[in-house]
Parts: C-alpha cells; structure tokens; sequence
C-alpha cells in the first residue's frame, strides 16, 4: 500500500515537473543586459546610452512605419512634460534602418506630428546604424520595444508593444527611487 | 470618454501617417490603388496584392508587407519585400504569406523604380478576418488556464484514489 503511495507521488511529482517545464518555456526571456550602445541623433551626432548616466533612461525602440509607435508618441510626450529632463531622459530610436528607413523619413514623422497633431516632440530622436545593432539586440520581437534603465544604466523595465504613461509613469518613478 | 479620446488619436495618426506617406511619395504619383484579395484575409494565408502602374513603365517593381497586432501593440520587425512581376497591361501582381499567427492588420507599401528614382505609394491597412473564437486561429504555443486546471486535478484525484486504497 505505501509503495502505491509513493507510486503515485513520485506521478505527480512528474506531471509537476512538466508542467513547469512547459510553462516555462512560455514566458518571454527578456534582454537584461545594460550594455552601453551608440546611436546617430538627427543632428548627425553620435551619442552613447553611458552619455545619459545619473539620469533615468527610457529607451523607445520604434520605427515610422509602425502606427502603435505613433500612439505610444502621445504617452512619451506626457513623460516629456511631467518630467524634468535632470531626471529623466527619453530616447527614441528608429530601428527600421535595415528596412529603408532614414533620417529624412524620421523628421518628416516629427515635422507632421507638429504640423498635424500641434505636437512637438522635444526629446532626442536618434537612428540605428544600417546593420540594425540596436534591433538585433533591443527590439528583436518587435515595435515599439520600451526600456527604462535607472541611473546607473542599468536595464530596470523592458516591454514590447504600445505601454500607457500610467503604467510607464510607475515604472519611471520605480526607477527614479533607485540609487 | 476613454473612446472617444482613443477616436481622436487614431484620427490624429492617420492623419500624420498619411501626412508622411504624401510626403514621401511626392507629387503625381502614378501608383494607383493597391488591391488585396481576399479583402479581410486570416492571419497564416496567401494573399494576392495588386497595383496599377501609369506612365512610364517601371523598371522594378516591389511590395512591402507589415505585419502587426493592434491587441498588443506590437508591429513585427521581419517586413516581407517582394517582387511584383506585370501580369497584364500596367498591373503588378505578387503572392505574399502572411507569417504571423497573432497579426490582428497589415500594412502594404508599393515601391516602383520609375526614371531611376524609387517613389512610394501611399500605405494600405487591411484588417484581418478573425476566426469564430476570436483569437485569428492563434495559441501562440502556450499552455492555458485549462492545463493548470487538469494538472491540479490530476493530483488531487491521485490522492483521492490512495487514500481510499489506504482505508
């Protein structure tokens, strides 16, 4: 009678297992890496993620053929305007590179935001270079992808697809808490 | 309220992307109007693109597929770029395989070398035929509430059954 017991627990013990197993192989694995990367803004400037340290860092992974990345404009311009720019610093940068987009593309986006939407995006937009070192490492899965690194540059938040400014505002404060 | 600022916005964005587009594509564009067949197709499916050229003949042709899923706000970065063969007079035509399962719209770009100079047509958003449980014939691989369920019940019937053995 004990060995059927212990049968039957060593089963469930089984299934169990698997059942982990297999959950886990649902969950996404996120990059957690805060390595530092470089980035060319509209001014043909070349800037580093490192440039931004002791501020909090919200990466917007995004491209202009990409009509939620243009919602999520509406919620970065909320974190532009609700926070000082000595605390947190917001990054846009088109990652479609590889797919033909361009710099010129990438202000036309902005010049019709301003002459459509009466919407000034007042934060450094920037692009990736043309073998999309920043996509095959931030962006993989699609865009836009958002990241939150705190002040030591080191990744906190990472999400792919659209984000509200309520959930993003909670996770920059989380962030802005951090030493 | 929620909609009806979500209305605005989606007035606004189509407005900027079709600012965008215009800009792009310059003036006289001689691309005419893309056709999609099926008009609502299912996530998966081959689809037919279509698109009449005026003037001068172009000496290539391309499409530009994009994949996205409006549920999650996520736009797929593997665009699919294909060759659009003449198959009549002045029409371009290709077949394209929709690789995404969760892909709620597409977006279709027509680019054409014309003179040298690629000029780019408007974009086309086709929204994509759900199936009747609503998910676009999509799992994405993951187990669901129902597995969690049955493993639990699993167990407990496993120790139901030794304990009235054990009695």
């Amino acid at each position: 009678m004990i060995l059927t017991i212990k049968k039957l627990g060593f089963l469930f013990i089984i299934l169990l297992v698997t059942f982990l197993q297999v959950l886990s192989g649902c969950t996404t694995e996120k990059n957690n890496t805060g390595d530092d990367f470089s980035f060319t803004t509209l001014d043909n400037e070349i800037k580093r993620l490192s440039d931004f340290n002791g501020k909090v860092v919200v990466l917007d992974c995004m491209a202009v053929n990409c009509q939620p990345c243009m919602y999520q404009m509406f919620d970065l311009k909320k974190i532009s305007e609700n926070y000082s720019s000595d605390d947190v610093v917001i990054l846009s940068i088109d990652v479609w590179v590889s797919n033909g987009e361009n710099a010129s593309v990438l202000q036309e986006l902005i010049d019709a935001f301003k002459n459509q939407a009466n919407l000034t995006l007042d934060w450094t937009f920037g692009l990736d270079d043309p073998e999309g070192t920043i996509e095959n490492r931030y962006a993989t899965e699609g865009v836009p992808s958002l990241y939150i690194y705190d002040k030591n540059g080191n990744i906190y938040y990472s999400h792919v697809g659209y984000e509200s400014y309520a959930d993003l505002a909670i996770k920059i404060d989380e962030a802005l808490s951090r030493n | 309220m929620k909609n009806q600022q979500k209305f605005i916005l989606t007035i606004v964005v189509i407005s900027i992307l079709g600012a965008t587009a215009v800009l792009a594509a310059g003036t006289g564009l001689p691309i005419g109007t893309i056709t999609v067949s099926p008009s609502a197709p299912a996530a998966l499916s081959t689809i037919t693109i279509s698109v009449p050229i005026s003037g001068e003949a172009p000496s290539e042709v391309r499409v530009k597929v994009e994949e996205c899923n409006g549920n999650t706000g996520i736009c797929y970065p593997d665009i699919q770029n294909v060759s659009m063969p003449l198959a009549s007079s002045s029409i371009y035509r290709a077949e394209v395989t929709l690789k995404h399962s969760d892909a709620t719209y597409i977006t279709v770009t027509v680019i054409a070398k014309i003179n040298g100079a690629w000029q780019e047509s408007s974009q086309k958003k086709v929204n994509l035929s759900v199936t009747p449980d609503g998910n676009n014939g999509d799992d994405n691989g993951s187990p669901g509430f129902e597995l969690v369920v049955m493993v639990i019940a699993i167990g407990v019937s496993l120790i139901l059954i030794s304990r009235k053995r054990m009695k």
